[in-house]
């Protein structure tokens, strides 16, 4: 018993001694006191003694006996702090950017102040958890009190020396002091004139770190073309799109790096490599650039194409993970992505309904949905379709007018038929006066009567049909509504008959070459009176009607006496010409018997 | 006894008569249009030339009027942008004649609220294909005097 406990007592304390063993076995291996840099050193490996030679910016200056050493020998012993910093590219979600947008600059300055002295061992921010870094460069946690602040935004003003080095439009010339330095480390000490004032909140969520564009380096295009086939096609595409022409190139879309020509390296993940993004996350990676205000201003283009495209049914369905529906590069032609007044861009209003067509026509596509496919054919024989298709008018309304593009039928938006009064503004105030639009059950909206997809010319024989798009299919013939709708119609009839009586009568008028501008001037009025009428109809109001009827019975009829007294004068007149012209004969007989009467004298030969 | 010596009037004198009736009366219809072109009458404009409206106090400053010029539906409008000027009243869309609308202060056609620029007669809004045709207009001696179509100066299409 004795010897088990002996051995129990043996065992217990080996583990114990290897345990600490262990735990002390890394404390001692460490080395002593190196500093750890508190900021981030990716983009900066070559500047170590930019900034630690003199202390620019409240940098620690390096002790004496480190003389000599290079920006290569600095990073051998100084590791980046732990936790310091998310690498550029790495991927940040929309969580963790938001906070850092609110946050860096202020907790970064005021906590993080590197103090200068070799003793120091950790900087009091160490306590705290550095915030992750979003995956584009933000400003550096240090201060710098004397060196001036930027007083203009950044965006699009990376290159500090483009202007500072000559003093290009009044910019503040480089010192000489600061002979040497590049744009890189400008803003190692000078920062925005208020903290974050130019930094670009990046609330969108993005792949893809967009790496800054590198005029004539673009390995992707030289390798993708070479490749051939449908590579090259790509390339090719791209070459002629508004992206190519605007400066996006492959890797900001793919990333990678555009500027090795080695594949490997090129489409390494380090370098960001994303390759071929999943179809759900295009609309998020297209907002990374077209949601932000600040870089869509100079290309006059909405930025709320995101927003609207999550609150759409498109983008309702692709956050369920439904791949099969329309993406912006569906839409606006992939990789050859033209601007929509390009009237060769699939978003062209000309194009539209193709476009919508291409999937919705798709009886096989549709399936699961459960909605019609034949819209288009109903669509282009309708008059919008012939308005828009054949005779080329733009003014007439696409797919995308009514369902809207980017929001294509959003929640709340039952009835399309409720944008028809955005063209149709007169027609719509009239309706909105009746009792059609008083919106309870059954009351007729404007595709009750005119059709959804195709809307035909509206005709008067719409007043006395039953079919599903006449007053009759609503309104028995007994009943005091139909009583209504044949005064209205009889009205309105018997006018547009006045109407066409008085546009003869002028006709035969002017075919008898008289003057009718002012019976024209009248008909126009008349015409005016009529067409006011037909859309006042929608008011259902018989005495609005009736007013406006009379009005232009009244104007026809005056018309047609016009021009018919003005054909009277005119066979008046040529009863006074044929009189004229008797009188011409008469003077002809008169001379011709004058001559013979004076041949008659003549001496006879 | 008085001898009556009847005499009988010869065929020439009726012909001779006939004659100088006939020669009057080409006289007359040569002569007739000669001096209506030299005296003409007040205001018959004789489309072309250019028609009196009204005086420049007719049309204040934001108005629109509808007035005749060679029977033909005109609009005058007086802006602080345009001043005063002249306009077909006839709509581009259909036809109908267009009105002043007072709280817009622009030139609205009732039918299918087409719109129209006061200062340049171009569609603000609405289905007209084309602008109004501009109207000459000067003011001259106190009176406002309507010419002919100048087309339309907005726009790539041509006038009516």
């Amino acid at each position: 018993m004795n010897k088990l406990w002996f051995r129990v007592g043996i065992l217990i304390s080996l583990s114990v001694a290897t345990g600490l063993f262990l735990i002390r076995v890394p404390v001692l291996a460490r080395p002593p006191a190196q500093k750890p840099v508190p900021h981030v050193i990716e983009g900066r490996e070559t500047l170590c003694l930019a900034c630690h030679t003199d202390g620019v910016a409240g940098a620690p200056k390096f002790p004496a006996d480190h003389a000599g050493r290079t920006n290569e020998q600095c990073l051998l012993c100084h590791k980046e702090r732990a936790g310091n910093a998310t690498t550029p590219g790495a991927q940040a979600t929309v969580e963790s950017t938001e906070t850092i947008s609110g946050t860096i600059t202020a907790t970064a300055i005021a906590t993080d102040t590197v103090t200068v002295g070799e003793t120091e061992t950790a900087a009091p921010a160490q306590e705290t958890p550095s915030p992750t870094l979003p995956a584009t460069p933000s400003p550096e946690p240090t201060t710098a009190p004397s060196a001036p602040r930027i007083p203009h935004a950044l965006q699009g003003r990376d290159d500090c020396l483009a202007c500072h080095s000559k003093g290009e439009g009044g910019a503040p010339v480089l010192t000489t002091s600061h002979a040497g330095r590049t744009s890189d480390t400008c803003r190692l000490c000078h920062q925005p004139a208020e903290p974050g004032a130019g930094e670009i909140p990046q609330i969108l969520p993005t792949l893809i770190p967009h790496p800054t564009a590198i005029q004539d380096q673009n390995s992707c295009v030289q390798c993708h073309t070479n490749l051939g086939g449908k590579f090259a096609e790509t390339v090719q595409a791209w070459s002629g799109s508004i992206h190519s022409q605007r400066g996006v190139t492959c890797a900001d879309c793919h990333g990678g790096d555009p500027t090795n020509r080695e594949k490997e390296a090129a489409h390494s993940t380090s370098a960001n490599f994303v390759g071929k993004p999943k179809t759900v996350d295009i609309p998020a990676l297209c907002a990374s650039c077209h949601a932000r205000v600040e870089l869509m201003r100079q290309y006059d283009l909405p930025t709320d194409q995101w927003a609207k495209y999550q609150q759409s049914i498109h983008g309702k369905e692709l956050a369920q993970g439904n791949v099969n529906v329309a993406t912006c590069f569906v839409c606006h032609d992939g990789h050859a992505t033209k601007e929509s007044t390009d009237p060769s861009a699939q978003v062209y209003p000309l194009n539209i309904p193709a476009l919508c067509g291409s999937c919705h026509s798709n009886v096989e596509l549709m399936k699961p949905y459960n909605i019609p496919t034949n819209q288009y054919e109903l669509y282009t024989k309708s008059v919008h379709g012939i308005g828009l298709l054949q005779k080329q008018d733009l003014r007439a309304p696409s797919c995308a007018t009514c369902h809207g593009t980017h929001g294509a039928a959003p929640p709340g938006f039952e009835e399309v038929a409720n944008v028809c009064g955005s063209c149709h503004t007169a027609t719509q105030d009239y309706y909105l006066k009746s009792v059609h639009a008083s919106n309870t059950p059954g009351t007729p909206k404007c595709v009750t009567c005119h059709g959804r997809y195709d809307v035909e010319s509206p005709s008067d024989a719409m007043f006395h049909g039953d079919g599903a798009r006449e007053c009759g299919s609503c309104h028995t013939p007994t009943s005091p509504q139909n009583a209504a709708v044949q005064e209205i119609s009889s009205n309105i009839e018997s006018s547009a008959r006045a109407v066409d009586e008085a546009a003869k009568a002028i006709k035969e008028a002017a075919g008898s070459a008289l003057i009718v501008a002012p019976e024209e001037a009248k008909l126009a009025e008349a015409r005016t009176s009529l067409i006011t009428a037909r859309a006042a109809q929608h008011t259902l109001n018989r005495d609005t009607i009736k007013k406006r009827t009379d009005a232009a019975t009244a104007k026809a009829k005056e018309v047609t006496a016009d021009a018919q007294q003005a054909i009277a004068n005119s066979i008046f007149r040529r009863e006074i010409m044929a009189i004229g012209l008797a009188i011409m004969v008469l003077a002809i007989s008169a001379l011709w018997l004058v001559r013979r009467e004076l041949y008659k004298e003549l001496p006879k030969k | 006894m008085t001898e009556f010596t009847v005499k009988p009037i010869r065929r020439r004198k009726s012909i001779q008569l006939l004659l100088g009736f006939s020669f009057i009366a080409t006289i007359g219809g040569v002569l007739a249009p000669i001096i209506a072109y030299l005296i003409p009458r007040e205001n018959a404009a004789a489309y072309g030339g250019p028609s009196e409206v009204g005086a420049p106090e007719d049309f204040p400053l934001n108005s629109g009027k509808i007035v005749s010029v060679n029977d033909k539906p005109v609009i005058i409008v007086n802006t602080k942008a345009g001043g005063l000027k002249a306009f077909s009243a006839i709509c581009t869309h259909l036809g109908c004649v267009v009105t002043w609308n007072e709280r817009k202060g622009i030139i609205h056609s009732p039918c299918h609220d087409g719109l129209f620029n006061p200062v340049n007669g171009s569609v603000i809004s609405g289905p007209p294909p084309r602008p109004l045709p501009q109207y000459e207009l000067v003011v001259k001696e106190g009176k406002v005097l309507v010419g002919k179509p100048l087309g339309n100066i907005y726009g790539e299409r041509s006038g009516e």
